[in-house]
């Protein structure tokens, strides 16, 4: 690491525009079988994405894994040949960061799999499908003209997924790796609730009761919130891309995007990383920016571009996205929904989250079982029924970079028919 | 059991041009090292990348260590570039426009995966390609129509123009085929075109829950009735990674495991897992070469490659008849799928209706919904005109993905199932 991050410094300082993004560490995914066995894969790799800016501002960049310093310089090159015709950028703000102290954490099969089979131990009476263990222990760099920044991530996340009646239920959790391992018993408990939930079927509800959404299922509203509030999908929404400053939802709702304790203090593109309001009281305050969509934007950027793994290229993605608690009006009869079905995709449509969940409707200290359902949710439309937010958030292992929490919507809720049935339910 | 290893290199360029008529590329290259080593009932894999990988495969025992290093060295074969990509893309679109589409969309992704794996005494190696051509072409009301086909290689696509250009206008007719009217609701006769999306229900229901790590666990509807008849005589379905054509295709799997087609159901009864070696000898049998990882940096899993469904004996063209309404499905997506009780919905994206033994218009999106053992129950007949679909849109079991996947199926005829309008 130390010869590629010299071999990136002297291109920075021989070559006016050139910067690097440079991730090194080790990946550990560990996959339990819960008959016995499992197995694990360590994945030691060097990622760079090389970045070249013209002297009026336009910025081309090349991904790879690499070893060696020529690499590196091949990998420049590339991003410098992309440059004329790359996206004008608005000029980075200059961050400062401590150095690194003390050694990397390391990565453990052995904690992995006890991690694992404690979890498996506590729930001998689930069909698991997965047991997921996987560490992280990265160091992040960007070398630019103005410093080296430099920062690690080290985390541990637990997740399963158990087979219920009418489909996979999947709880989860994440904690820092240097910890104790993490506590099974919150993702027990988690799961226990999916499955009694969907132990056997419902009834359809009995009116347009208040809802309440668990983090489970609502989840999958603030994973649609995300994606909705990302400067490459904003742009192509002209309502939100002129947004800023106007009233979109019910006063219940500020969101904001938090690091978790300990996590980064810049993006891969070298901005800071500060707290990030982007609704407050209702009102649209910033999208989440990469640096291009900030500029096609002429936005101000908000630090919030990262490295997708799959896509290769740094997009706008949330940290740890979460709406803050609003005291709910006091209910005595709503529509709980505590459990979700995975489903092959969430958003079927661009903006509308479908969801399959379970239930309850309570009334007082009685709750009867519901569903599942299926839900429909045009994620605007839903969310200007919120009435209240708890603060239960919890992290999401289906959703990246959202911690949900407990939401609260208002009745007048419909479920439109769909021929001699009742169809989904639905807002708006 | 020995080490293993697998390394490969590969490239997938995928080009796109928008119904703006934006041309857009993305590319994706690796190349890398895994290296797998059994201590008991647990498997451990490590992994590097590039220079790291080279220095890594120098290691390996054997002719192990010449074969990974020329797999992870030699220049992969010349990849489409984007000029040609471009000029393919933007005639396909004008065809598209000027045949009546208000938009055409293309995707073209072209890959490339030399690779090496096996025991290291025993290395296997070859390289792997495949072109896949998607075209969707589109009214202003936002009705739209999607096609896709597959290449064993970059020559056969550029060498045959025609087929491209046929299946344009095999979409340009579904498409105009005038208004689409609401889907049906109930418990109706559904025929699933030949080599259509429909395929996809086969991966879900009957692929995935006979895949040996779901069989370890006791963990689908089919993986306790191994043997048992769940379908009539003339059903049998199975994973061949041998086909070629528009197939998903590999001579060995990603263990070095030389593939082989493994009939999940034969004349109806519940026949045989996909396995890898480690579900293999959980099971106390042989691998039968489905070991499939997504790239080095992932673990094998036993899964699907080209999923089939055998054709029949019937004329395809006499499965309509005597279906006085029904719904003839040519393009599903999976909503959900319940692995245990075989409880599934799948959104249906593409239909037309049946009336008096006849194809009707075209419906609005619906939901097909159903449990595996009574779906099977009710399969009436396999025509006699197989085919085949690959996409780019893969797999993704347990997050492992995606990975290609292929499906291949007659016309087939389901007694009834039921249909409901969807979002």
């Amino acid at each position: 690491m130390s010869a590629l991050l010299d071999a990136a410094q002297a291109r920075v300082r021989e070559s006016p525009g050139a910067s690097f993004w440079i991730r090194e560490g080790d990946t550990l995914s560990y996959e339990h079988e819960p008959s016995g066995g499992g197995s694990s894969s360590l994945c030691r790799e060097t990622v760079v994405e090389a970045r070249h800016t013209t002297a009026e501002g336009r910025r081309g960049v090349a991904t790879g894994r690499v070893s060696t310093a020529e690499e590196l310089t091949r990998l420049w090159e590339q991003a410098r040949s992309r440059s004329a015709a790359g996206p004008l950028l608005a000029s980075p703000r200059a961050i400062s960061s401590p150095p690194l102290e003390g050694p990397a954490a390391q990565v453990s099969p052995d904690r992995a799999r006890g991690l694992a089979q404690a979890l498996c131990a506590a729930l001998p009476e689930a069909v698991l499908q997965a047991v997921l263990v996987r560490q992280l222990a990265h160091t992040f760099s960007v070398v630019e003209a103005q410093g080296l920044h430099q920062e690690r991530v080290e985390t541990e996340e637990l997740l399963v997924r158990a087979e219920a009646r009418p489909g996979a239920v999947v709880e989860g959790a994440r904690g820092p790796l240097r910890a104790v391992p993490l506590p099974v018993a919150g993702v027990v408990e988690g799961l226990r609730a999916q499955l009694e939930t969907l132990v056997a079927p419902g009834r359809a509800p009995t009116a347009e009761l208040p809802l309440v959404l668990r983090p489970p299922v609502s989840a999958a509203v603030l994973g649609g919130l995300a994606w909705m509030l990302g400067g490459d999908v904003a742009r192509s929404s002209p309502a939100l891309a002129a947004g800023a400053g106007k009233r979109l939802f019910p006063s219940t709702l500020t969101l904001v995007d938090l690091a978790p304790a300990g996590g980064r203090r810049f993006d891969d593109e070298g901005q800071s990383c500060a707290p990030l309001t982007l609704v407050e009281a209702g009102v649209l305050r910033a999208l989440l920016h990469s640096r291009p969509t900030a500029a096609a934007l002429s936005q101000p950027g908000s630090g919030r571009g990262f490295f997708h793994p799959e896509l290769e290229a740094v997009v706008p993605s949330p940290l740890n996205l979460t709406l803050l608690p609003a005291a709910p009006p006091p209910l005595d009869r709503y529509l709980e929904l505590t459990a979700r079905v995975e489903t092959f995709t969430t958003q079927t449509q661009p903006g509308l989250v479908s969801l399959i969940a379970g239930g309850w409707e309570v009334w007082g200290t009685q709750r009867t079982r519901v569903g599942p359902l299926e839900l429909e949710l045009p994620v605007s439309a839903t969310l200007r029924q919120l009435i209240g937010v708890a603060d239960d958030a919890r992290w999401s292992p289906s959703f990246e970079g959202v911690l949900a929490p407990s939401l609260f919507l208002a009745g007048g809720w419909r479920r439109p028919s769909r021929g001699a049935v009742p169809g989904p339910l639905r807002y708006g | 059991m020995s080490p293993s290893f697998f390394a490969e290199s590969r490239r997938v360029v995928e080009y796109r041009l928008n119904r703006r008529g934006e041309f857009s590329t993305s590319s994706q290259g690796l190349r890398g090292l895994a290296r797998t080593e059994q201590d008991g009932l647990q498997w451990g894999q490590q992994s590097s990348a590039e220079r790291d990988a080279v220095a890594e495969a120098a290691r390996l025992a054997g002719p192990a260590a010449a074969v990974a290093q020329a797999t992870l060295e030699e220049p992969l074969p010349p990849w489409l570039e984007a000029e040609a990509a471009e000029r393919l893309a933007g005639d396909l679109q004008q065809r598209g426009v000027a045949g009546g589409a208000a938009w055409c969309e293309v995707v073209v992704q072209h890959g490339l995966q030399r690779a090496a794996c096996g025991a290291e005494a025993e290395p296997r190696h070859g390289l792997r390609e495949w072109l896949i051509l998607e075209l969707r072409a589109g009214l202003a009301d936002g009705d739209s129509v999607w096609r896709c086909f597959a290449y064993p290689s970059l020559r056969e696509a550029l060498d045959a123009p025609q087929r491209v250009q046929a299946r344009l206008q095999e979409l340009l007719d579904a498409l105009l085929s005038g208004p689409r009217q609401p889907c049906p609701q109930g418990w109706l006769p559904v025929v699933m075109a030949p080599g259509s999306a429909a395929g996809s229900f086969f991966h879900e229901v009957c692929g995935h829950p006979l895949e040996g790590d779901v069989l370890l666990r006791h963990g689908s509807y089919l993986s306790t009735r191994l043997g048992e008849k769940v379908a009539g005589a003339h059903l049998s379905v199975g994973d061949d990674p041998t086909r070629g054509g528009e197939a998903v295709e590999y001579a060995f799997d990603d263990e070095g495991t030389p593939a082989r087609p493994v009939w999940l159901l034969r004349e109806g009864r519940v026949e045989e897992p996909l396995l890898d070696r480690r579900t293999a000898q959980r099971l106390g049998r042989d691998s039968n070469g489905h070991a499939r990882r997504v790239s080095y940096r992932s673990a094998p899993l036993p899964r699907m490659a080209h999923t089939f469904v055998e054709a029949g004996p019937t004329p395809a063209g006499e499965l309509l008849a005597g279906i006085s309404h029904g719904l003839y499905i040519q393009h599903l997506l999976p909503r959900h799928m319940g692995l245990l009780s075989g409880e599934f919905s799948f959104s249906v994206v593409e239909a037309r209706l049946i009336e008096s033994g006849q194809l009707g218009p075209r419906v609005l999106p619906g939901v097909l919904r159903g449990t595996g053992l009574d779906a099977l129950r009710v399969l009436e007949a396999a025509g006699d005109d197989g085919r085949s679909l690959q996409s780019t849109r893969g797999c993704r079991k347990l997050d492992h993905g995606p990975l290609r996947v292929s499906f291949g199926q007659p016309t087939l005829r389901f007694e009834g199932l039921q249909i409901e309008p969807g979002p």
